[in-house]
C-alpha cells in the first residue's frame, strides 16, 4: 500500500501523518514514540547531528552546537534567507539545510516502520513568501522526500476538521493557528468538503517561543529585583520556561525555585504576571484576526466557529482574546498540535494520483474540492509621469481567486523608446514605494525605434492552482513579448542543486 | 545669474516667434474659413483655438483649452503647456520631474492628443491638466502676472523644448496663451540664490541642533554634517568657496554652542528657512537632519520628535517626510516598545478620538506587518518588528 503522508514542518515541534488503509489520516509517531518531535538540531561532531527531543534537551546545556542555539532563531523563522547562517564546528549551516536534517529525520523514523514514502506535502505557513516556500520545497527534496505539493498551514488544518469533524461543517470559519513561532489567521467558507479559503493574514515572528521568552524574562527580572544579580539562562532556560508556561495554563500561580550560582530564589509567578507580559504578543494577534475580518468586512458574528490549531492555543489569555473578538468560545474541533499534519496528510491523497490510493482513500478524498487565494500582491515597476520617478504599480491583488489571469495596458514614457525594464515585485500590502517591495525578476522587452511615447504595452500575470505565476511583457504594436514563468525559474534552480553540502556557506 | 539673462535674452525673440505663430496662424486661418466656408471674419476667429486657466480648489489651477486649431491636414498632435513669468519674461521652474523639460526643471505638460483632422475642434473647454500652487517656482515670490501657453506640435517632429524655447520649430501647428495674476507662494529662483548661504547656515543650525539634542556629540553624526558642508563649499563658485566655507564654519559653531546651553530655537530657525528657502532647500535640510539621526543606528525618541517638529514648522507635506523618515527607519534600531512614547513613534495625535486612534494604529499595524513579509533582509525585518511591537503597545493603550 503505497505511503502518502503530511509532515507539519513546524519551528519548534514538526509532525508526521499518514492517510490509512480506511482513508483517515493518523498521526505517525516518531522514533521516541511521540506525536511531535522537536524542531531542534544538535550537531554532535562534523557530520554527526541528532534531531528531536534529545537534541532539544541538549540545547540548554550545549547551545552552541544546537539550532536554534538561542530562542527565536529558529531555521523556520529564516527560511528563504541568504544571510542567516549558523555556524557549527566550523561549518556554515543555513536554515534550508537545517530545516533538510529535520525533514531527513522525520523521513527516516516513518520509513523504519512503514517502509518507504510515495508522496509527501509539507506545510508553510500562510504568510511565508516565496522565497521561504521554495525553501521549504528544496529542503524537502534535499531530505529525499518526493514533494509534489506545498500547502498553506491553516488551509490544512481546515482540511483535517472538514474530514474528521463529527458534524458536517458549514459557513464562515475562523482557522485561528498559534503555533510555536508564527501566527496564522485565515478565514474560510466550508460546505461540507467543499473549502474555499477567502483570505489569511499573519504575523511572521510570533508564537509560543515569544512567549516562552517573555516569561523567561520576567522571571529574570524577578530575580534582579530579589537578589541585585543577573540570572543566566543556564539557570532558567528557555526549556523551563516552556514548562513553566504550560503549569501557568492550568495554574492561577507557579513557584519557580532558582538554585543557581548567581543566588538562590523562590519566586511566585502569577497567571496575571504571565498575562501582563505577553499581552502585546497575544495583541499581535488579535489585530492580525481583526484585519483578516475587516479585509473581507465580516463582522465577528458572521462567523460560524473558529478552529483552534498550535499549542499556543491552550493559553488562557489566547483564549480570553479570541472571546473577546468572538464573544464566545471557541470549540475545540481536534487536537491543535495535530490538525496541519492530518490535514496535510489529507491534501497529499487528493492531490496524488487515483492509481495510487485505495477505493476507501479515493473515496474519502474525491469529494474534496479546494479554492484558495493569492496571499501577496504581485506588481510591476512603472514611471510615475506625475512625479517622473519610478514606483510599484499592483496587478495581481491579494486575495484574488486562483487561478487567476489579470492584464493591464500600459504605455511607453518617452519618444523613441527602445527598451521596456520589465521588473516583476511581490508585497504583502499595496506598495507605490519601490524600497519596500521584494523584486520577483528582472527582464528587457526590446523595442522598434522611432516610434512616438505613449504605445501600449499589456502586462499580463497569471496565477495558476499550483502557486505558479507566468508574467508577460507584450507591445500591442508589433506583437513582441518575453515572459517569465515563475515557478519554472524554481524548478531550472532544483537542477542544479542535488547535495546538501552545496547549501552549506564555507 | 548667467543662466537667468540667456532666458531674458531668448525670451524676446521667442516672443516674436510665438505672437507670428499665435495670432498670424489663427488671423490667416479665420481668413481662410471665411473665404471659403461663409461666416465673418470675427465669428471665425473666435472660434480659433485658445486656453485658459481656472483656479478650482485652494490650492489647484486647472488649464483647458477648446476651439479649432489651424491645422490644413491630418496630423497627430501633441500639446506642450509651459508656463512663463509674464513680468521678468522667464519660464517657471517646476518641483515635480513629472512636470518639467526632460533636461531641465523649467515647467512643462506634454500631453498626446492623438490623430486631429483638419476642420476638428473642441467645441467646449476641455480640461487638460492641473498644477498646484507648490509644484510651480516663479523668478520671485509673491504676487505676479502668470503667462501659460499652450503649445500644439506635430508629434513626428517634436519641440524638444529647452530652458524654455522650442529647439525644433518645424513641427508647430497652432499656439494659444492667456495671462493671469498670481501669487507665487514659494521663494522665487532668482531670490534663492541671494538667501542661499543664509539658508544653508540655518540648515546646518538645525542639524547639529538635531545631533546635540541627546546632550553630546556623536563623532559619526559630526561627520555627516561635515560631509553636507563639504559639498555645499564645493558646489559653490570658486571665488564664493572661502566666504562659503567661513559661513557654514561659523553655523556650526553658533549651533553647537547653541545646543550646549540647551538653547536651539527650532520654531525661529525653521521660520527664518521658511521665509529663504524654496522646497528644494527644505526637503534638503530634512534629508540631512534624518542622515544625522540615522547615523548612529539608533532613532532615539527625542531625534524623531526634533525632526517632526521641524517638518511641521517649515510646512512640508507630512506623508512625504513619513516616506523619508520610513526609508531612513528601514536600517535603524527603534525604541524598545514597552518604554516608547508610543504617539511620538507612531505620529498619533493626542487630540484624535479612540476611535480615530485606532484607526491609525490598524492601518501602521497593516503596514509594518506586511512589509516584515516582504522585507529584503534581516534588518528591514527587524525594523519593521519593531514598528508591530509599537503597534501592539499602542493597542495596549487606545484598543
Amino acid at each position: 500500500m503505497a505511503n502518502i503522508i503530511g509532515i507539519d514542518l513546524g519551528t519548534t515541534y514538526s509532525a508526521v501523518a499518514k492517510i490509512n488503509d480506511s482513508g483517515k489520516p493518523e498521526i505517525v509517531p516518531d522514533e521516541q514514540g511521540n506525536n511531535i518531535t522537536p524542531s531542534v538540531v544538535e550537531f554532535t561532531g562534523k557530520e554527526k547531528y541528532s534531531v528531536g527531543a534529545t537534541a532539544k534537551k541538549m540545547s540548554e546545556v550545549n547551545a552552541k552546537y544546537c539550532v536554534p542555539n538561542t530562542p527565536g532563531d529558529e531555521a523556520k523563522r529564516h527560511m528563504g534567507s541568504t544571510e542567516k547562517v549558523y555556524e557549527i564546528y566550523d561549518i556554515k549551516h543555513t536554515p534550508l539545510s537545517i530545516s533538510a536534517l529535520i525533514l531527513k529525520k522525520l523521513k527516516e523514523d516513518f520509513e523504519k516502520i512503514h517502509g518507504p514514502i510515495d508522496t509527501a506535502v509539507v506545510t508553510v505557513p500562510a504568510n511565508f513568501a516565496n522565497e521561504a516556500r521554495e525553501a521549504t520545497a528544496e529542503a524537502a527534496k534535499l531530505a529525499g522526500l518526493n514533494v509534489e505539493n506545498i500547502i498553506n498551514e491553516p488551509t490544512a488544518a481546515t482540511f483535517a476538521c472538514s474530514v474528521l469533524s463529527s458534524q458536517e461543517l458549514s459557513g464562515k470559519y475562523v482557522i485561528y493557528d498559534f503555533g510555536g513561532g508564527t501566527f496564522d489567521c485565515s478565514i474560510a467558507e466550508v460546505q461540507g468538503h467543499d473549502i474555499e479559503i477567502l483570505t489569511s493574514e499573519g504575523v511572521q515572528k510570533l508564537g509560543g517561543k515569544d512567549i516562552d521568552l517573555a516569561l523567561m524574562n520576567l522571571v529574570a527580572k524577578r530575580f534582579k529585583e530579589e537578589t541585585g544579580k543577573n540570572l543566566n539562562s543556564r539557570s532558567y532556560g528557555i526549556l523551563k520556561a516552556e514548562e513553566d508556561k504550560k503549569s501557568l495554563s492550568d495554574r492561577e500561580s507557579i513557584l519557580v525555585s532558582i538554585q543557581s550560582p548567581e543566588g538562590l530564589a523562590d519566586i511566585t509567578i502569577t497567571r496575571e504576571d504571565f498575562e501582563e507580559v505577553i499581552s502585546s504578543l497575544v495583541l499581535q494577534a488579535e489585530m492580525a484576526v481583526e484585519v483578516a475580518l475587516e479585509r473581507l468586512d465580516l463582522k465577528p458574528d458572521q462567523i460560524t466557529d473558529i478552529i483552534l490549531v498550535g499549542g499556543s492555543t491552550r493559553i488562557p489569555l489566547v483564549k480570553k482574546s479570541i472571546a473577546k473578538i468572538f464573544g464566545r468560545e471557541p470549540k475545540l474541533l481536534g487536537n491543535p498540535d495535530e490538525m496541519v499534519a492530518l490535514g496535510a496528510a489529507i491534501y497529499a491523497a487528493y492531490k496524488s494520483e487515483g492509481n495510487i490510493l485505495n477505493p476507501l482513500q479515493r473515496q474519502s478524498v474525491h469529494k474534496m474540492n479546494i479554492q484558495e487565494v493569492t496571499g501577496y500582491c504581485f506588481g510591476v515597476e512603472v514611471l510615475d509621469t506625475a512625479t517622473g520617478k519610478s514606483k510599484n504599480m499592483v496587478i495581481i491583488d491579494r486575495n484574488e481567486k486562483i487561478p487567476c489571469s489579470i492584464t493591464e495596458s500600459l504605455a511607453t514614457v518617452v519618444d523613441n523608446q527602445t527598451a521596456l525594464n520589465c521588473h516583476v515585485t511581490q508585497h504583502a500590502e499595496k506598495e507605490e514605494d519601490l524600497t519596500f517591495v521584494r523584486s520577483v525578476w528582472k527582464g528587457k522587452l526590446e523595442l522598434p525605434p522611432g516610434r512616438p511615447q505613449g504605445q501600449e504595452i499589456k502586462v499580463t500575470y497569471s496565477f495558476t492552482e499550483n502557486q505558479t505565476m507566468n508574467c508577460t511583457f507584450m507591445d500591442v504594436g508589433t506583437g513582441k513579448k518575453t515572459s517569465v514563468d515563475l515557478d519554472n525559474l524554481r524548478k531550472s534552480a532544483d537542477k542544479s542543486t542535488a547535495d546538501i553540502d552545496e547549501f552549506k556557506v564555507e | 545669474m548667467e543662466f537667468i539673462l540667456i532666458l531674458v535674452a531668448w525670451w524676446f525673440g521667442w516672443w516674436i516667434f510665438t505672437s507670428i505663430l499665435g495670432f498670424g496662424a489663427k488671423g490667416a486661418s479665420a481668413a481662410y474659413k471665411t473665404v471659403t466656408k461663409g461666416g465673418t471674419f470675427a465669428e471665425n476667429f473666435s472660434n480659433a483655438f485658445v486656453i485658459k486657466i481656472e483656479r478650482k480648489e485652494q490650492n489647484l489651477n486647472v488649464i483647458s483649452i477648446k476651439g479649432q486649431p489651424s491645422i490644413q491636414y491630418e496630423r497627430e498632435l501633441a500639446l506642450y503647456i509651459k508656463i512663463y513669468d509674464a513680468e521678468e519674461r522667464v519660464p517657471v521652474i517646476s518641483t515635480f520631474e513629472g512636470s518639467s523639460e526632460f533636461e531641465s526643471r523649467i515647467y512643462e505638460q506634454r500631453l498626446r492628443i492623438g490623430q486631429f483632422k483638419a476642420g476638428q475642434y473642441w467645441p467646449n473647454w476641455v480640461e487638460l491638466c492641473d498644477f498646484t500652487d507648490q509644484e510651480i517656482i516663479g523668478p520671485k515670490k509673491g504676487q505676479r502676472k502668470l503667462l501659460v501657453s499652450g503649445f500644439l506640435w506635430d508629434i513626428n517632429q517634436p519641440a524638444n523644448f529647452k530652458y524654455g524655447i522650442a529647439e525644433n520649430i518645424a513641427g508647430s501647428v497652432d499656439f494659444a496663451e492667456i495671462e493671469m495674476p498670481y501669487n507665487f507662494i514659494n521663494v522665487g529662483y532668482t531670490e534663492l540664490d541671494q538667501n542661499r548661504l543664509k539658508v544653508q547656515g540655518l540648515s546646518v543650525q538645525l542639524a547639529i541642533g538635531l545631533a546635540m539634542s541627546d546632550g553630546s556629540l556623536d563623532r559619526k553624526e559630526g561627520n555627516v554634517i561635515k560631509k553636507w558642508m563639504k559639498e555645499a563649499v564645493e558646489i559653490a563658485p570658486e571665488s564664493d568657496r572661502a566666504k562659503v566655507k567661513n559661513s557654514l564654519n561659523k553655523a556650526l559653531e553658533t549651533g553647537s554652542k547653541k545646543a550646549k546651553e540647551g538653547k536651539t530655537n527650532i520654531s525661529n530657525i525653521c521660520k527664518q528657512l521658511d521665509q529663504k528657502a524654496g522646497i528644494a532647500d527644505k526637503y534638503d535640510v530634512l534629508e540631512l537632519c534624518l542622515d544625522v539621526m540615522s547615523s548612529d543606528g539608533k532613532a532615539d525618541q527625542e531625534e524623531l520628535a526634533f525632526i517632526e517638529e521641524i517638518s511641521k514648522h517649515i510646512g512640508i507635506d507630512y506623508k512625504e517626510i513619513t516616506k523619508l523618515k520610513e526609508r531612513r527607519l528601514l536600517d535603524l534600531e527603534l525604541p524598545e516598545a514597552e518604554t516608547a512614547d508610543v504617539d511620538k513613534a507612531l505620529d498619533i495625535d493626542p487630540s484624535w478620538s479612540q476611535d480615530e486612534k485606532k484607526k491609525h494604529i490598524m492601518k501602521l499595524y497593516r503596514k509594518y506587518n506586511g512589509r516584515i513579509n516582504s522585507a529584503k533582509d534581516e534588518n528591514q525585518k527587524k525594523s519593521a518588528q519593531s514598528m508591530l511591537d509599537l503597534c501592539a503597545e499602542a493597542i495596549k493603550k487606545y484598543g
